[in-house]
């Protein structure tokens, strides 16, 4: 498990993180959530000890971390770049070199990755040549070329066309089931939704949300109901009078719509459905749990 | 330590395989030989054959000019005047490389001119006219003197003062174009900083630019990947040091054999009392004078030393820029201590015992190349210490080099989309890790 306790990190004045502290269980992906500048990219250098905070220490299982660590800790960037005039092959070796992997290890590591990903024909291509996709690819394997145990991925999925993001989205799942620590720094929420277990907010410096997605998603206070029904809009709408807040509608046939309905006060949805049903004919009706846009629109838009 | 050298594995790896570094390595020697031919052939072409015509109307020369006896000289002479555009045009003086018209007044006024079809060499204009002189002044001792010849050219003979050390006072050595040979080595310690420099600013400036930088420092220490550059990148230069100096070497040897033979002849050494007379100071001061052996080590050395004290900040400035085109006005500074440094070396060949050169030469900046040009001069055993100590000061200077632009290095090298000012410089520089 790796855990940041405590962490400040400042930068002459200004303050990037603010006492942050997250536990990141093993065998999971962790979404790190978080507007342009909250301090998500200075929290991954941290734990990359690519600069020390001001206070606070990261820890994996119980352990302040060193340098060494480093050879566990797989990284992918939002801003990477490569030697462009190097052979794919000569430059996943280099990086597994530097991760300190052994001369067998390189070359059957190397091996394994160009065979599951079908491009060992590319071996010897200088990097220059390939294109935006295949590039990104690359910078995929070379983050994980050396089975690291913590996997720290900040938008793995940016430049991927569908069929391969499917592809890394299998790859992350089957690190998953092998136990290791998976970060997964995004602002693709749906792509948070899929996979992440839990998510981190962090916003002006700070955590503001912690945990497991469903739990994020329904704690946020608000009950938000759809219903489907036949029958009039204005009788639908005068039915609900106070205590209810008609959020939208959907046309879907003649007479049929999908309403979306907010709870107010201490009305429940029995409630809901007790002023309804003398008004218009129910044929179905459901709890909406907002998306995790949803919750990250709300956390950041208001002052914490 | 282990990262250091993959780092400057890839790095000497991308040098050695870049066609420029070939070409270079190649080329660069060929024509330093090349050069060496030039100064060494000074002295061949005095062999050139030049026939000169004498117009000399009222023959006051008497049909008399004495050439030096290597024949490489003719003097022709003809009692009227020839005009040059005749001289030119006419068939009778094609064989003729040049006209000497002496008036007649020669004696009184001292002045004559020399025609040329074309250009001569500065040398035989000189030898034409040296020789012209001496005739001259054996007439004007007759004319003007009851001297003989003999006693006029004894009274006329010129002062010689020969510059010697008071400490080797045997000494034959020629120290000023020893000194400048020095000059020339370090001369060359200060180009290939500049050009290796340039190397590592332009290798960090890319990695900075193409973010690759990030994905380094999640691996490996700032100061390591600093550290790995510049030793791939001094390895790429000591490899083509390799190649020049055997090319060159070789090419010395070479040459030795087609064109000096006679300096291995060992007759003809003791025939001219162990002197070469045949050739010029170049020749002997490439083959006779210079300690190779010491010049060598200490070049390479001093090329060492001088390429880690200025290659950290290279790195540091590399990593400093915002963008590739930012920064460029950091460089002239930096380009600035190298040609000033270029220039220290200068002032010591012409000025060896001035008060200054003591401090040139133990200042990190300048002191790579005070130490080769007072090499080629050669130390004194009292100076001895000098250079321990000029030695000593550069190390300690690399080493607090290489920390301040680490640190630099490190805080400047995941910045970017800025305008490089002088108090983010400085802020990188002494700001805490």
């Amino acid at each position: 498990m790796l855990e940041v306790r405590n962490i400040i990190k400042r930068f002459d004045a200004k303050l990037a993180l603010d006492n942050v502290s997250i536990k990141f269980e093993s065998g999971k992906i962790h979404g790190i959530l978080g507007p342009n500048g909250a301090g998500k990219t200075t929290l991954i250098r941290i734990i990359n000890q690519i600069f020390p905070p001001n206070e606070g220490g990261v820890y994996w299982n119980g352990k302040l971390i060193n340098r060494k660590f480093l050879q566990h800790v797989g990284y992918l960037p939002e801003e990477r770049g490569m030697y462009s005039n190097m052979e794919v092959g000569a430059y996943l070796i280099f990086l597994g070199k530097l991760r300190g992997l052994e001369k067998e290890e390189l070359h059957t590591n190397l091996n394994y990755w160009l065979d599951k990903f079908g491009i060992q024909d590319w071996k010897h291509k200088r990097i220059e040549e390939l294109s935006k996709g295949m590039a990104q690819k690359i910078q995929f394997i070379a983050a994980v070329f050396h089975n690291p145990d913590l996997i720290i991925l900040d938008e793995p999925f940016s430049g991927f066309d569908p069929v391969n993001v499917k592809l890394i989205r299998g790859v992350l799942r089957d690190f998953k089931e092998d136990g290791k620590t998976i970060l997964l720094s995004t602002h693709n929420m749906n792509s948070v939704e899929e996979l992440c277990d839990n998510v981190v907010l962090i916003h002006q410096s700070k955590k503001i949300l912690e945990g497991t997605v469903e739990k994020v998603k329904t704690n946020t206070g608000e009950r938000v109901y759809a219903v489907q029904f036949t029958g009039n809009m204005i009788a639908f709408v005068t039915a609900l009078w106070a205590g209810f807040e008609l959020i939208d509608k959907k046309i879907i046939g003649d007479n049929k719509y999908i309403a979306r309905v907010k709870l107010l006060g201490d009305n429940d949805f029995k409630s809901l459905l007790n002023t309804l049903i003398p008004s218009i004919d129910i044929e179905g009706a459901w709890e909406e749990l907002p998306t995790m846009e949803d919750v990250f629109i709300r956390e950041t838009t208001v002052t914490h | 330590m282990k990262n250091i050298f993959i780092i400057a594995g890839r790095e000497l790896s991308e040098r050695i395989k870049s066609r420029s570094f070939i070409t270079f390595s190649l080329l660069g020697p060929l024509v330093v030989l090349f050069v060496l031919y030039i100064l060494f052939n000074s002295t061949a072409s005095e062999t050139q054959k030049i026939s000169v015509l004498v117009s000399d109307p009222i023959e006051q020369l008497e049909q008399i000019i004495v050439p030096d006896n290597k024949g490489q000289i003719t003097y022709s002479f003809i009692n009227s005047y020839v005009e040059p555009s005749d001289f030119v045009e006419s068939d009778l003086f094609s064989t003729f490389d040049a006209l000497l018209v002496v008036n007649e007044k020669v004696l009184s006024n001292n002045h004559v001119f020399l025609f040329q079809k074309q250009r001569l060499n500065t040398k035989v204009s000189q030898k034409i006219q040296r020789e012209l002189e001496k005739r001259l002044e054996g007439l004007k001792a007759k004319e003007f003197t009851s001297l003989t010849v003999e006693e006029f050219l004894i009274v006329k003979h010129p002062l010689s003062m020969e510059i010697r050390d008071a400490y080797r006072p045997t000494d034959k050595q020629n120290y000023r174009l020893a000194a400048f040979a020095g000059y020339a080595f370090g001369l060359v310690i200060y180009v290939f900083v500049f050009l290796f420099g340039m190397t590592v600013l332009r290798s960090t400036t890319r990695e900075k630019s193409s973010r690759i930088s990030e994905v380094l420092l999640a691996m490996v220490k700032p100061s390591e990947l600093m550290s790995g550059k510049l030793v791939g990148i001094g390895l790429a230069a000591v490899i083509q040091f390799v190649i020049w100096f055997s090319i060159i070497g070789g090419g010395l040897f070479v040459m030795r054999a087609l064109f000096f033979p006679d300096m291995l002849d060992g007759a003809n050494l003791l025939a001219n009392n162990g002197d070469y007379t045949g050739y010029n100071d170049v020749v002997k001061l490439v083959y006779e004078q210079l300690n190779f052996t010491v010049m060598i080590l200490f070049f390479a050395l001093l090329l060492l030393l001088a390429y880690l004290f200025y290659g950290g900040f290279f790195a540091a400035l590399g990593a400093a820029q915002g963008s590739e085109s930012d920064g460029q006005q950091f460089l002239i500074p930096l380009i600035l201590l190298l040609v000033i440094s270029i220039w220290s070396g200068y002032f010591v060949v012409e000025n060896p015992d001035h008060q200054f050169v003591f401090w040139l030469g133990i200042i990190p900046f300048t002191s790579p190349m005070v130490i080769m040009v007072k090499l080629g001069m050669g130390y004194d055993s009292s100076e001895i210490w000098q250079l321990l100590v000029a030695l000593l000061i550069l190390l300690i200077s690399i080493v607090i080099n290489i920390r301040i632009a680490g640190k630099m290095f490190q805080h400047a090298l995941l910045n970017s989309g800025y305008r490089l000012r002088l108090a983010q410089l400085l802020n990188w520089m002494f700001r805490k890790s």
